[in-house]
């Protein structure tokens, strides 16, 4: 019972209102503005206080993607389980669930401007201080280091990654109604990231087997310690683009995999080809990264 | 009288569990309660006329509409408010704010329509002066109103509420009563209650569940009306009688067959109910 039939300018007319609302829930959630307060407060020790056995770099992406990211799959997870304590009343009303699901994933959005709006002060910031000049990706374009593809690609995996975060907090809440889900989600992401992370680290990094499996991961960083001295100054192995696209078919994977649940008749139909689709697109975008 | 709740043989099944077991109902405009012990079946005859579980066999016609078609549904549901009786409330909303949630989910979209209409409902239950509350810091009974004013928003044609005065205080409920009696007037409302006293304040009708079957529908005066002269009192418990209990003046009212020689008295809708339910069971036994 949780399909829609509303018209489509009225289901969109919902669906905005319920976003705006669920985007408002999302940014005042502590566990978002604690985050956003870490980030900013790693901003300003970047710019005051360079790190110099990093050459003075610091990594934002990675910065963001640890707070911004990993919070979201908490704040996600909230905001769904939350929202379902009311789930003995929510069924009567006309707006059906998958609506309800749009609505959370747009609020997904919030850490995704919160991250685009940290990066651009970073920025900002590293103008007024040159000597820590790596903002926001350790490789730079200007100097040769890196192409202007591969520098977009990576410096888009932290906004992506806010989303895919909380994304995930979303699915999580949607499917798995066990307590304490979105934790453990966040620990298993934590563990498998940083097992993949370390496995793309210095010439382990060149074997087969770590790029098959670093590439897999949601995030991925690029700048690679060729010199395993600490210092950042080639590109890994494979094709950021590629990683990029990956990592945005699996956003989409995510929110075709929260709205899936409850839904029925033609939309689960038109979803699950969306799905396939998004499926086949991680795939090939996967080997891309790997290969490329 | 325009029939607005038609239920026809609806057969509702939790595992082996039969909560509703052929029920079959007419509704026209007006203040209806739902009695029955716990377990009867009053939860989920109130699930399927809300609309948020699909019986497991049986048609059920609401507002005219088909609830089993989809669009019919969504067209239901448009024009319904529903309590349920466990109402749980996302968090961190205030009260003003978890009422716009639902309004927004209601289809209200226009955002200065929908706030005149959210300070409408909530002063309309009493709590314009603590909109801008948590949820969290507001106590049972506040809940309670804030769980009606969601559903009467838009002034819906069907309302129906699950054990609505539960947690409220005398004063409250007195409250309460005044604002369905009014609701009733132009809306279908159905409430389950165990307060026999709120069916005979409100109602004009009164349907009866007992393990999943409806063992009476009728008018409230005709409920009442089948225990007169099954009622008496005395001044100590009488076992020959179904069910007594202890009156303010420290008199025992029974209701059965009364023996001979006894005070009998007028019955209220508490009396009526014992009588149904207790003579339902005995058969059963």
């Amino acid at each position: 019972m949780s399909t829609s039939v509303a018209e489509p300018a009225q289901r969109r007319q919902v669906l905005g209102a319920l976003a705006r609302l669920q985007a408002r829930r999302y940014a005042r959630h502590p566990v978002f503005v604690v985050a956003v307060l870490l980030v900013l407060l790693g901003i300003f020790q970047a710019v005051t206080a360079p790190d110099a056995d990093n050459g003075g770099e610091w990594d934002a992406t990675l910065s963001f993607v640890i707070w911004l990211g990993l919070s979201g799959v908490i704040v996600g997870y909230r905001l769904t389980v939350t929202e379902d304590k009311a789930i003995d009343l929510l069924p009567s009303a006309p707006t059906n669930q998958a609506v309800r699901t749009q609505a959370l994933f747009i609020a997904c959005l919030v850490p995704v401007l919160a991250t685009v709006a940290l990066m651009a002060l970073y920025g900002l910031a590293n103008l007024a201080v040159p000597e820590t000049s790596a903002a926001p990706f350790h490789l730079r374009p200007d100097t040769g280091e890196i192409g202007w593809p591969d520098y977009l690609a990576s410096v888009l995996e932290a906004p992506v990654s806010a989303f895919g975060g909380a994304a995930l907090g979303v699915v999580v809440a949607r499917w798995a109604r066990v307590t304490g889900a979105g934790v453990l989600a966040v620990i298993l992401l934590f563990l498998v990231e940083v097992i993949a992370l370390g496995a793309g680290e210095g010439a382990v990094g060149d074997a087969l087997w770590a790029r098959l499996l670093v590439n897999l991961m949601p995030y991925r960083y690029w700048a690679f310690q060729g010199a395993g001295d600490g210092v950042y100054t080639t590109m890994a192995p494979g094709s950021a683009v590629g990683h990029i696209v990956y990592a945005i078919a699996l956003c989409g994977l995510a929110v075709t995999a929260g709205i899936l649940k409850g839904a029925t008749g033609t939309l689960r139909t038109s979803w699950i080809r969306t799905g396939a689709i998004l499926f086949g697109i991680a795939a090939v975008s996967y080997l891309w990264a790997v290969f490329g | 009288m325009i029939r607005t709740v038609h239920l026809s043989e609806v057969v509702q099944h939790y595992g082996s569990a039969c909560a509703l077991d052929a029920v079959s109902l007419s509704l026209t405009p007006g203040v209806t309660g739902l009695l029955g012990p716990n377990g009867a079946g009053k939860t989920s005859l109130l699930r399927v006329l809300a609309t948020v579980q699909e019986p497991v066999s049986g048609t059920v016609s609401l507002l005219g509409l088909d609830a089993s078609d989809e669009r019919d549904r969504t067209s239901i549901r448009r024009r319904l408010g529903y309590v349920p009786q466990e109402l749980g409330f996302p968090r961190g909303f205030t009260a003003f704010g978890f009422v716009e949630y639902m309004a927004v989910l209601k289809e209200w979209v226009d955002a200065e329509r929908r706030r005149a209409e959210v300070r409408r409902v909530l002063a309309l239950v009493g709590l314009g002066s603590v909109a801008t509350t948590k949820v969290t810091k507001l106590s049972g009974g506040m809940r309670r109103r804030l769980g009606l004013a969601q559903a009467l928003l838009g002034s819906p044609e069907m309302l129906l509420l699950d054990e609505p005065t539960t947690g409220l205080d005398p004063e409250q409920r007195a409250a309460f009563r005044a604002l369905l009696l009014d609701v009733g007037r132009n809306a279908t409302l159905v409430v389950s209650t165990h307060q026999t006293e709120d069916v005979a304040a409100v109602c004009d009708r009164v349907v009866v569940l007992d393990d999943g079957k409806a063992v009476f529908d009728g008018p409230v005066p005709e409920f009442v009306g089948h225990a007169t002269g099954r009622v008496w009192v005395g001044d100590a418990p009488d076992g020959s009688a179904l069910a007594h209990r202890r009156t303010a003046s420290g008199r025992y009212r029974h209701v059965g067959s009364p023996p001979a020689g006894s005070e009998v008295i007028a019955p209220d809708v508490e009396d009526a109910y014992l009588l149904l339910v207790n003579a339902a069971q005995e058969v059963t036994r």
